[in-house]
């Protein structure tokens, strides 16, 4: 339980086996390499690791490259529930060393899906071009005049062009010149008129149109009518959109090799992390040598492994030093394991300090339950983690997290049964009704708070003593937790039937008090320093201000399952309202499924939040600091 | 007194009013970022949402102190005296001011955590929390909203 125990390992091996050793190492996946100390003990230049890596990183960029470009024509569709776990693929061993074996195929294979990828780009391009072009020519689809014959005759000039306003301006323009002209207008579009003017070529009617805006423009075209010509441009574009469907086509089809190049990606990834573990070798002339951490009880299992690959080797496995920061990995009862998510979202425990998973576990459990304090919505989330489990594929980290809702989800089908709340309707008289009387739901809260915050102050306590600082443990934490006690039974011992012994409980604070004065003198030499020390002990007397305010911190509790009920009970007075209406039922069932979808949502999001909060603000502050350093195994 | 009723009225506005406004303002903070993250990576849509609705809650608290009055007032029937109704109007303070800033601020709040969502996703549990803590006070104004309110008798 808690946190495992490590032994510091060293292997040394004949350098030509370095390779078989790592590869072992990493498919066992069950030790931490360190980094050697000093650099000049390794002969092995950075230069070929580095070249070595250089060679993996281009195979992995290829690789990546074929993923975006699969990505981009064949999108995985992640579903909501993806969008939180990540998209995977799960292989079985055989079709793992299946596509291993295919590693040939998938040059040739990126080979082809970038030359497919080329070509759409090509062919994309190309039609765009056309497009631009149909464009430019589609104002004059109404002209069916060939261009052969724009430039006139020896006496008939024509002149074709645009202009932005109305027409009428120029026939007027060329009216009042009285210049004989025939004009007609071939098309438009949302800024300008396209037209064509035919005139006499002695008559100043060119001159005349340009003085009025008249721009002239011909259309890009050099035989045949526009029409002819657009009809061919529709033909090429749509002969490019053909082709561009079978590449995209061809794209996809080639897209269902996607696991291949994830596994190679995988494959490489992992050859990577290997070579970089030759960086943290040290390596002689003929020997190299390594040292790590192993999880104590795995060390027989890694002796095993490296006698059976029958190589000349040294394996010494040895207790961890006095001051070494030993990594930090995690073990608890299965109950546990998912609370363990918990604690590594917030910070891992240092070597010296507990495991808190197991402390957190039981009130985790019940701060949940209390928040969310609804039976059905308790069932639904333990129903939905469960059939998440089954359905997808989830890493242990997401596993863990699923867990730890569903043991959370039971949390609040516990206290929903106390309450009776099942789904917002009480069906039967339970302890107390939350809406009725939220008096008590406040000190039930409150109760809760008060009870984990002794926790956390014993299992402080139990630190110190483990450290074998047992005066810590008796002044420091034995006599604050006397005088909290008094101070709260002076405050409501007469609620508690306790008021005979106002007088008692009265010295008891005071000497209590005075203990934790005269506790915070100690080791300290010489009556000055012992003096000096006394307002630091009256700021410890403060500290309860601090305490208290922790405890009151927990009413949260109590306003998220009352705000969870009060929502409940509205949405079914709805349905009852609505339900009584002729065709009422429809959207009394609409109200209620809707009602408590988005209750449901907001509750278990906010009682989350809160239940975690409570443990790393209020909870750990007590006894838990953290910082320590995840156990990172070489691993594939 | 009409008057009793008025105030009372009163008081279920402004729990339920400011408390929405400062939600709706909030969670469009926050959603706005959100959004632009999604334009990036339609992936982030689930991690992203939860910071989004994180500052909703305070709307919801103004509207249950709201229902609640509602209820007791349908409860009755008939005119509100006087103190009672200057008691709803005083009882809806609390959820309905609190509410208003501590969703903005939550808002703000949530928002820097959908950067934590962009930039680091393994980390984004951290920046629910860190949103989670602005609630701290709004439920504390709920809270004794809620007491307020239960110490009134008609």
């Amino acid at each position: 339980m808690a946190i495992v125990p490590m032994k510091r390992l060293e292997l040394y091996g004949l350098k030509r086996h370095k390779a078989s050793f790592l590869s072992e190492l990493q498919r066992l996946g069950l030790v931490e390499l360190i980094k050697p100390a000093e650099e000049a003990n390794r002969v092995e230049t950075g230069e070929a690791i580095g070249s070595e890596l250089r060679r993996i990183d281009e195979k992995l960029n290829e690789i990546n490259r074929v993923l975006a470009i699969f990505e981009r024509f064949a999108p995985q569709k992640p579903n909501f529930i993806e969008q939180f776990a990540g998209t995977k693929t799960v292989l079985t061993w055989e079709e793992h060393q299946n596509y291993l074996a295919k590693r040939e195929e998938a040059a040739r294979l990126s080979a082809e899906i970038f030359d497919a990828e080329k070509e759409h780009t090509r062919l994309e391009q190309e039609k765009i071009k056309v497009e631009r072009e149909i464009e430019n020519l589609q104002p004059w689809a109404g002209l069916d005049l060939p261009a052969e014959a724009w430039n006139g005759s020896r006496r008939i000039g024509v002149l074709l062009g645009s202009f932005d306003r109305e027409p009428w301006i120029l026939t007027e323009a060329l009216a009042l010149e009285g210049i004989a002209y025939c004009f007609c207008q071939v098309g438009a579009d949302d800024y300008h008129s396209y037209l064509i003017f035919f005139y006499q070529r002695d008559s100043r009617a060119e001159e005349v149109l340009r003085a009025k805006g008249f721009v002239p423009v011909r259309p890009e075209l050099t035989a045949g009518t526009v029409g002819e010509q657009l009809a061919v441009l529709n033909a090429k574009k749509q002969e490019l959109e053909t082709s561009l469907a079978r590449m995209e086509e061809r794209l996809k089809t080639l897209a269902e090799e996607r696991p291949l190049f994830l596994t190679l990606n995988d494959y490489w990834y992992n050859q990577r992390l290997q070579v970089e573990a030759h960086r943290q070798l040290l390596t002689g002339k003929a020997v190299f040598g390594l040292e790590g951490w192993v999880p104590a009880a795995q060390a027989s299992r890694v002796e095993q492994v490296i006698t059976a690959l029958g190589l000349p080797n040294y394996l010494h496995f040895s207790d961890p030093q006095e001051d070494e920061e030993i990594p930090i990995l995690l073990e608890n009862k299965k109950v546990f394991t998912p609370f363990e998510k918990l604690v590594e979202a917030f910070s891992l425990p240092r070597q010296d300090e507990v495991d808190p998973s197991a402390a957190i576990a039981p009130f985790f459990f019940l701060c949940y339950g209390m928040a969310l304090g609804d039976a059905g919505y308790g069932l639904l989330l333990s129903m939905i983690c469960v059939v998440l489990m089954a359905k997808i594929t989830m890493r242990p980290g997401g596993r863990k997290m699923a867990w730890l809702f569903f043991v959370s989800g039971l949390g609040a089908v516990f206290f929903g049964l106390l309450t009776s709340s099942i789904f917002g309707y009480s069906l039967y008289p339970g302890l107390f009704n939350v809406i009725e009387k939220p008096q008590l739901l406040l000190i039930v809260a409150l109760g809760l708070g008060l009870v984990q915050l002794y926790t956390g102050t014993v299992l402080s306590a139990w630190m110190c003593i483990k450290n074998g600082d047992w005066a810590e443990a008796i002044w420091g934490k034995g006599v604050w937790l006397l005088f909290l006690t008094s101070l709260l039974l002076l405050a409501g011992g007469s609620q508690l039937g306790l008021a005979a012994y106002a007088q008692p409980i009265k010295y008891t604070t005071l000497v209590t008090a005075v203990l934790l004065i005269v506790g915070n003198t100690r080791g300290k030499k010489g009556l000055w320093a012992k003096l000096k020390a006394i307002p630091g002990g009256l700021l410890t007397i403060y500290g309860s201000v601090s305490f208290f305010s922790d405890v009151l911190s927990y009413s949260r509790l109590m306003a998220l399952g009352l705000s969870g009920a009060v929502m409940g009970s509205i949405i079914n007075l709805f349905v009852k309202m609505t339900w009584g209406a002729p065709v009422g039922w429809i959207f009394a069932v609409v109200i209620f499924l809707f009602g408590h979808a988005l209750n449901f949502g907001l509750n278990i999001l906010g009682a989350y939040v809160h239940s975690s909060r409570l443990q790393y603000l209020e909870f750990f502050n007590t006894f838990f600091t953290g910082g320590g350093r995840p156990f990172a195994p070489l691993k594939l | 007194m009409v008057l009793g009723t008025l105030y009372a009225f009163l008081g279920v506005a402004i729990a339920v009013l400011f408390s929405g406004i400062g939600s709706a303002y909030g969670v469009s903070i926050a959603g706005k970022l959100a959004a632009g993250v999604v334009t990036e990576d339609p992936k982030k849509f689930g991690q992203t949402l939860i910071l989004t609705a994180l500052p909703g809650t305070q709307g919801i608290y103004g509207f249950v102190i709201g229902m609640l009055m509602v209820f007791k007032f349908a409860a009755v029937g008939g005119p509100i005296p006087l103190e009672a109704g200057i008691r709803f109007l005083i009882a809806g303070l609390p959820v309905g001011i609190v509410g208003l800033f501590s969703a903005i601020l939550q808002g703000k709040v949530a928002a820097a955590g959908i950067g934590i969502v962009a930039k680091r996703p393994e980390e984004s549990a951290k920046g629910i929390v860190y949103a989670g803590l602005v609630e701290t006070y709004a439920i504390l104004a709920f809270i004794i909203s809620f007491f307020l309110y239960n110490s009134i008798t008609l």
